[in-house]
């Protein structure tokens, strides 16, 4: 016998039967994808910013002992 | 035996003995010993090709193995009242002698459980092996003292990284120091015999050519608050970091690496002193200072590492701020650890800094109802997406409807996760709060890398169509905390 798991739609549609269902694409939903968008921005550039001290910052002290 | 074996003098061989001893104190007085000889060692008999039968000093080129059982031995053991099970339980590793005068100590295997003090969580991979002819399975973390000549402290680190993950992935494959001299032939400006050590560069590339996307974290990069969590945060993941340590800051000229693989029990104590993070991101420390959230971070816990030390038996415990006081030495006492190299899978695109940040500004912005003032513990970790699901499959206490939507839930193979509970929880391994991404996402916009996200009464998903955040109001529940990177002996 075969078991089929399908278990991710199942869930889906109950919730929706439910009304527990709500897609975030309402304007209060765009606010935050919006923030967390420049956020993701700044952290971006900020760690491509240490990524590029790494060249200079790093010791290339030879490890023998 | 040393004396007839290694072709020393008996004074000699008294002093390799007392070198000898330190191994062997720091395991229980009820550990036994299978001693044979001639024993065929794959990575001397490399160096001793390699090298040392190119000199003229006559080197022998067996070796001497000792394998460690618990409880008295009996040589019918092994052949007349042979029990493989029995014999296996308690088989606790090996270690190989080597006729490199005077750091004989070679190629090592031993489990946590054959030393006296064995308190900790480590990462540790199973070798086959032999005693007495009989087939065992060696576990612990791959250790062997430098020869000093062909192979130093970097190398040797190379080295048993290699041994580690060739024995749990197939990606990858062990190497022998003569794979490593000659996979740096054509960066190296210098002679490679007899070794002059590496610098965290030369590491890095070896074991980018080894297959692995390496990474390397400076103190100098990051600060030492940040850098300490990165530490902390790969090792929670189960990864092994190759950790160059040095004494230049205080004008010494000590320069050395070692493997960080595991960390002591974090006990509720050192839960309960935990102070608030200090969150140098200004986005998230406003969020925080906003909402009065008090959150505490799991890689700030003051812990102490198990340190994997080519001059020391392996499984040293050192904290971060000292990590070379078991030298008892005055400029060794000095030495910190100034970068680290993390070997990742190729595919693990989304490094610990990134997924740290974004897991905790999704929590804080995403839309979960966190009351003012509460308090969150934060845990993040990397880990692979079997596994992780294995976990769940297991963990009764999550709710059923979120189980199966987060195990049908496509995942590529590496997986940062985040688990958030509170002090009170975390003390009984629980947490209470979930954000999963993928780790092949390094572009974190539009919600491009979030898997899941749960807590409280409502949970997020990316829909697979659409693209936007999908929120459904099921309850996560308490969970246990996932705990399958590191292993508790």
């Amino acid at each position: 016998m075969a078991v089929k798991f399908n278990r991710k739609a199942q869930v889906i549609d109950r919730v929706k039967d439910q009304g527990k269902f709500k897609n975030m694409n309402s304007g209060k939903a765009g606010e935050v994808r919006n923030a967390i968008n420049n956020h993701v921005i700044e952290t971006k550039r900020d760690f491509q910013h240490k990524e590029r001290m790494s060249g200079i910052t790093a010791s290339q002290l030879t490890l023998t002992a | 035996m040393i004396e007839d074996c290694f072709h020393v003098s008996s004074l000699i061989a008294v002093d390799l003995l007392l070198h000898l001893q330190d191994h062997i104190d720091r395991l229980r007085d009820d550990v036994n010993f299978v001693i044979e000889y001639p024993y065929v060692d794959r990575v001397y008999r490399d160096s001793y090709y390699g090298y040392f039968s190119t000199k003229m000093t006559v080197y022998p080129r067996d070796c001497i193995r000792l394998s460690l059982f618990e409880g008295i031995l009996d040589p019918d053991e092994f052949r007349e009242k042979l029990d493989r099970e029995v014999l296996q339980k308690r088989y606790l590793g090996f270690i190989v002698l080597r006729p490199t005068v005077p750091n004989i100590v070679g190629r090592s295997l031993i489990s946590p459980f054959a030393l006296k003090s064995h308190d900790f969580l480590c990462i540790s991979s199973t070798c086959p092996a032999t005693a007495a002819a009989v087939k065992v399975i060696a576990e612990g973390f791959p250790h062997s003292s430098q020869d000093g000549e062909t192979i130093s402290c970097a190398e040797t680190s190379i080295w048993s990284i290699m041994e580690y993950f060739s024995s749990k992935y197939f990606n990858y494959k062990p190497v022998l120091p003569s794979i490593i001299i000659e996979t740096l032939r054509d960066s190296s400006n210098q002679r490679q015999l007899p070794s002059g050590g590496l610098n965290i560069y030369d590491m890095a590339f070896a074991l980018k050519k080894f297959g692995f996307g390496t990474k390397i974290y400076a103190i100098a990069q990051f600060g030492e608050v940040v850098f300490k969590r990165l530490l902390s945060c790969y090792l929670e993941s189960g990864i092994p970091i190759l950790a160059a340590l040095d004494n230049r800051g205080t004008g010494g000229n000590i320069g050395h690496a070692v493997l960080i693989v595991g960390r002591n029990y974090v006990t509720a104590t050192q839960i309960d002193n935990l102070p608030v993070t200090i969150e140098e991101n200004l986005a998230i420390s406003n969020e925080l200072r906003y909402r009065n959230i008090q959150l505490f971070d799991n890689d700030d816990v003051n812990k102490e590492y198990v340190i994997i030390d080519d001059n020391f038996p392996p499984y040293q415990l050192a904290h971060l701020s000292s990590p070379a006081h078991y030298y008892n030495d005055i400029e060794w006492g000095k030495c910190k650890i100034t970068s680290f190299v993390s070997p990742l899978y190729p595919k693990v695109y989304l490094d610990a800094f990134e997924a740290k940040l974004h897991i905790k500004l999704l929590f804080l912005k995403v839309g979960f109802l966190i009351p003012n003032g509460t308090e969150l513990f934060i845990r993040v970790f990397l880990a692979s997406s079997r596994s992780y699901k294995d976990y769940l499959a297991k963990e009764a206490a999550l709710q059923n409807d979120i189980r199966d939507f987060i195990l049908d839930t496509p995942m590529p193979k590496f997986i940062w996760v985040g688990e958030y509970s509170n002090k009170s929880l975390m003390k009984q391994e629980k947490a209470n709060g979930l954000i999963i991404l993928g780790a092949t996402e390094p572009d974190l916009a539009n919600y491009k890398a979030l898997v899941f996200a749960g807590y409280g009464d409502r949970c997020y998903y990316p829909d697979a169509d659409t693209k936007e955040l999908v929120e459904i109001l099921l309850p996560l529940n308490e969970f246990s905390i996932y705990s399958s990177n590191l292993k508790h002996y």
